[in-house]
């Protein structure tokens, strides 16, 4: 049987109508599904009201038990960066935080024995929208060598802070100004450290570097 | 980062202050993402121990590389992908146990499936569309499809509205709905390859 052309606010109707009658093993009733079919606003309610179903209908197996979510919410407590960032917030004093992306980590690709004796520089290599920044790390005598390149777009000149963050607290260990020209060097102790660099409103940071 | 999250802050926001290191940020991107995450081992069969253990990598694995993680769009197909990989890993595992060294291969429970990851996306997007399209569209649009749904006459009662008004009001609030996934990015034109059952 032919079904009258349907009015198109009833559509949506028509369609979750169609979808729930099937869900339940009943039939719509008689051309229903043929006129929903033979306008593309009719397809289109079909299809949301059959995706609709689906989700709603899910298993509740898909629900991760609270103690795993909860362990999971944890995760990010634990980190330096969790645990500074509101006082690396303050740091910031207003400015545009960027945090840049670790892309390299030189020790993470490192075998896992090397030969006696050898000692390799660490290279770490950071980026971000403002700039590219990447860093070597040797150890001399009791303290470590941080040498550090800038790239960017053009030579601008950014002020650098290290920051280090042990005893749970944040302190300036160095302050001086570098650029796409001007490498830098610095010396630091064993620790967790964070690079500031500063440049107009924009603050990029780099960390936590953990060294050694 | 000066107020605290909540469960509407967007996707993109979220990850922005997660990067951060708010973990307030954090916990509510978990518990937005959860469901989308457990399906995968859950769906493969995996034991409930084992899909606890798939979901904390999972979610570790984020928290590391959150700083590559800003595409908001592309975070819900970057989770599935981790938690199919990591599916594949544990079920690989398990199965390597159990079947000790004489056997021949083993037969591995889950693997990297962009049509289960492509549906667990859509549905995890109509949720979170149904979410944000609130009262009384929420009962509304959900009641009639759950296998216990009690008519039309039960959810008038429940809702305080005319048995007349259900139709029209759950007419309306599927043009909300659409709206809400169109702003989800998720597709609400028809696509002839696209039903599901």
């Amino acid at each position: 049987m032919e079904h009258p052309p349907i009015d198109p606010a009833a559509l949506n109707d028509l369609a979750l109508d169609a979808v729930a009658k099937r869900l339940n093993g009943e039939s719509p009733a008689d051309g229903v599904d043929d006129a929903l079919s033979n306008t593309e606003a009719g397809k289109s309610a079909l299809q949301v009201a059959e995706i609709l179903a689906e989700a709603v209908r899910e298993q509740d197996g898909d629900m991760p038990p609270t103690h795993a979510l909860r362990k999971a919410q944890a995760i990010a407590g634990t980190s330096p960066l969790a645990r500074f960032s509101k006082e690396l917030d303050k740091l910031a004093s207003g400015a545009r935080r960027i945090v840049a992306s670790l892309d390299l980590d030189s020790r993470l690709s490192r075998p896992m024995h090397s030969y006696r004796g050898a000692t390799e520089a660490t290279q770490l290599a950071f980026s971000s929208d403002a700039c590219e920044v990447d860093i070597e790390l040797d150890a001399v005598g009791e303290e470590w060598c941080i040498t550090g390149q800038l790239s960017c777009d053009a030579d601008e000149s950014w002020s650098v802070e290290v920051i280090s963050a042990s005893d749970e607290r944040l302190e300036c260990l160095d302050r001086f100004r570098a650029s796409t020209t001007t490498p830098f060097t610095t010396r630091v102790p064993e620790g967790v450290f964070f690079l500031l660099l500063r440049r107009g409103d924009t603050l990029v940071e780099l960390g936590p570097v953990i060294v050694p | 980062m000066s107020t605290p999250p909540n469960s509407a802050e967007s996707t993109e926001v979220l990850l922005e202050r997660c990067i951060q290191g708010d973990a307030d940020s954090w916990a509510v991107l978990v518990e937005r993402f959860g469901r989308l995450v457990y399906s995968v081992p859950a769906r493969a069969g995996l034991a409930p121990e084992a899909r606890d253990d798939v979901f904390q990598v999972v979610w570790l694995l984020t928290h590391r590389h959150l700083s590559q993680l800003r595409d908001a769009r592309g975070f819900p197909s970057w989770l599935v992908r981790t938690a199919q990989r990591e599916t594949w890993r544990a079920s690989k595992k398990i199965n390597r146990d159990a079947a000790g060294p004489s056997t021949g291969p083993v037969q591995v429970l889950a693997w990297a499936d962009p049509e289960q990851a492509e549906r667990l996306e859509r549905l995890h997007q109509v949720r979170a569309a149904l979410d944000g399209i609130g009262e009384p569209c929420r009962s509304l649009l959900t009641e009639l499809f759950r296998s216990d749904s009690a008519g039309y006459t039960a959810i008038a009662e429940r809702l305080g509205v005319p048995r007349g008004s259900v139709g029209p009001t759950r007419a309306r609030c599927m043009e909300r709905l659409k709206g809400a996934m169109e702003n989800n990015g998720l597709e609400t034109e028809h696509r002839s390859n696209t039903t599901s059952s």
